[in-house]
């Protein structure tokens, strides 16, 4: 059973078509890769997805549902978390409550009652807490909980990202380029952050540019390149995919490789 | 983090606020001054809600604090209400006109929401002054009553002390509560990223509006407070100028700092009473500490200090260790 259905996407912005006709299914449980060279309309796709961008055609469906018409933040409580590919961090917070407005849809109390702080606020105040630091610590990150973010190297900053996107309890996790920027043990890190968070039954869609790391987490890829599907499968056929090989190596390895 | 600790800060404040005035009874600084300073304290503390936290800039917020004055002002003294339903009224009001206007106004950013509030500060301003049959014209308002709770006159000095000292500790601590809740950290998060809150489902606008709103109604309150304890008002003290008061008492202290707009709303308001013996150099000096504060102390004066001396203290106790060797 597809979590996510996308079908016949279309994004133009001022008549250049960003991401066109494009159909997919993502499974309820799986991890998949978007993957594609720059420009192909990668981040412009999950733009879409989060309800940051409006599509110009087609449909979005989440759990049966269409997400047309939806801001961001109702997105968000749908169920649909995600991590930028340029760190959208809090850094006027500590890392704690970077994570703690992760939760922030989980919860109900609103400006007034906090300011009068009524005893429903604390419990709740509480319970914001624990689920935050359980997502910390799923990150490997609960010792740097009260660390100002601006304290934290890019690596880490990185995996804040991802906790305060957990923390919001997501069915679907959209990850942008995750592993930009760090370096091999970082990577390897990663990794496994990313089969855990899909052994955690949370379905994950990853656009990512290092391919080692996708062959080796994806059950199923997806390639983009100028905005529309070029190819479609598991890791393996992907791999062996000639369309994929000359989109990313050029035409002329087509050739040699034929 | 403990409540107790939470508030360590705030029970500090609650002690030197009740210990001034019974140090210093016949203080002009205390009882006069000291009043004064509740109200910019107020201003302060509910501005910095919307600038310090939310990272938005208002440079109209004193036209609320005029509106609430003004509401009391005509209500009390042309309809004969008591001061607390024309409280009451005032509040509505102005509760009414910052919600109408927070939605339009809020999706601006930048340069433009600072242009549109200051527009719509001088807007109202420009009300104040030409609106003669209501609210007196340039000339302003006299004869405005004192306030009275349950039968005890707000009539002294150390008495509207009293009252100030209350309703500005309630504003520090009703802050306070804010900035450490969901609702708080979402104020926050509008600063840090707008599009990363809103993907982790905070409704920004709301969240905006509604901290914008908050804090228009805190200086709605202030307001008509400074009605009745003036008991006159005139449009002088609502305009741009003082809108330009209270952010700079905000910057001063430090954003994104209760106490910072506490400490800010405090100098701004020592400072030109003790630069008064400078007589005509007044304005220079003023404006030359606040060019040097801005320069060597961007964070904030209050802010600054704190870090500084933190840091200091980190630095000196290495070097007690090394001497003790």
């Amino acid at each position: 059973m597809a979590l996510l259905e996308v079908r016949e996407l279309g994004k133009a912005f001022g008549g250049v078509a960003a991401i066109a006709d494009l159909s997919f299914a993502v499974p309820e449980g799986s991890i998949y890769a978007v993957i594609g060279p720059n420009g192909a309309g990668k981040t412009t796709l999950f733009n879409m997805l989060s309800g940051v961008y409006v599509p110009s055609d087609g449909a979005i469906e989440f759990d049966g549902s269409s997400l047309a018409g939806l801001e961001p933040h109702q997105v968000a409580t749908r169920g649909i978390s995600r991590t930028f590919q340029n760190l959208q961090i809090f850094f006027n917070m500590s890392v704690l409550e970077n994570v703690m407005v992760g939760c922030h849809q989980r919860a109900r109390s609103g400006l007034y009652r906090a300011a009068l702080r009524l005893p429903g606020v604390v419990r709740e105040e509480q319970q914001i807490r624990a689920w935050a630091l359980e997502a910390l610590e799923f990150c490997g990150l609960a010792h740097l909980a009260e660390r100002p973010a601006d304290a934290l190297p890019y690596g880490e900053l990185k995996r804040v990202e991802i906790a305060r996107a957990l923390a919001a309890d997501p069915r679907l996790l959209l990850m942008d380029e995750p592993a930009a920027g760090l370096n091999d043990t970082e990577t390897a890190e990663l990794r496994e952050l990313i089969r855990r968070i899909g052994a955690r039954g949370v379905t994950v869609l990853l656009v990512e540019h290092n391919m080692g790391l996708v062959m080796q987490v994806s059950d199923t890829v997806l390639v983009l390149d100028y905005g529309s599907k070029l190819a479609e499968g598991t890791t393996t056929e992907i791999q062996n995919d000639p369309r994929v090989i000359a989109a990313y190596l050029g035409g002329e390895v087509q050739y040699a490789v034929q | 983090m403990s409540a107790l600790h939470r508030l360590h800060g705030f029970l500090a404040l609650v002690v030197a606020v009740a210990l001034l005035p019974v140090l210093f009874p016949d203080n002009y600084f205390v009882t006069v001054v000291g009043v004064t300073i509740g109200f910019n304290v107020m201003l302060a503390v509910a501005l910095n809600l919307f600038i310090g936290f939310a990272g938005q800039i208002s440079l109209g917020h004193a036209a609320f604090f005029g509106m609430g004055a003004y509401a009391s002002a005509i209500l009390t003294t042309r309809y004969g209400w008591s001061p607390w339903p024309a409280m009451g009224v005032g509040l509505v009001i102005v509760y009414v006109v910052a919600l109408l206007i927070s939605r339009p106004i809020l999706k601006l950013k930048g340069h433009y929401l600072a242009m549109a509030t200051l527009g719509f500060g001088i807007i109202v301003n420009i009300i104040m002054v030409e609106a003669v049959d209501w609210t007196g014209g340039p000339d302003g308002m006299s004869g405005i009553p004192g306030l009275e709770l349950f039968g005890w006159a707000v009539d002294s000095d150390l008495r509207w002390y009293a009252v100030m000292a209350v309703v500005m500790l309630a504003t520090v601590l009703l802050s306070l509560n804010i900035i450490d809740s969901r609702a708080g950290r979402a104020l926050r998060a509008v600063h840090g990223s707008e599009v990363a809150a809103q993907t982790l489902g905070v409704d920004t606008a709301r969240v905006k509006s509604q901290v914008f709103v908050l804090s228009a109604c805190l200086a709605s309150l202030a307001g008509s407070l400074f009605a009745h304890q003036q008991n006159f008002i005139s449009p002088v003290s609502f305009n741009f100028f003082f809108s330009i008061e209270v952010v700079t008492m905000v910057v001063l202290g430090g954003l994104a700092s209760t106490y910072g707009a506490v400490f800010g709303a405090i100098v701004l308001t020592l400072l030109p009473q003790v630069l008064v013996v400078f007589e005509d150099y007044e304005v220079l000096i003023l404006g030359t500490i606040l060019m040097s504060i801005m320069i060597f102390l961007p964070q904030g004066l209050f802010v600054g200090l704190v870090r500084g001396s933190t840091g200091l203290l980190r630095r000196l106790r290495p070097a007690a260790v090394a001497t003790g060797d």
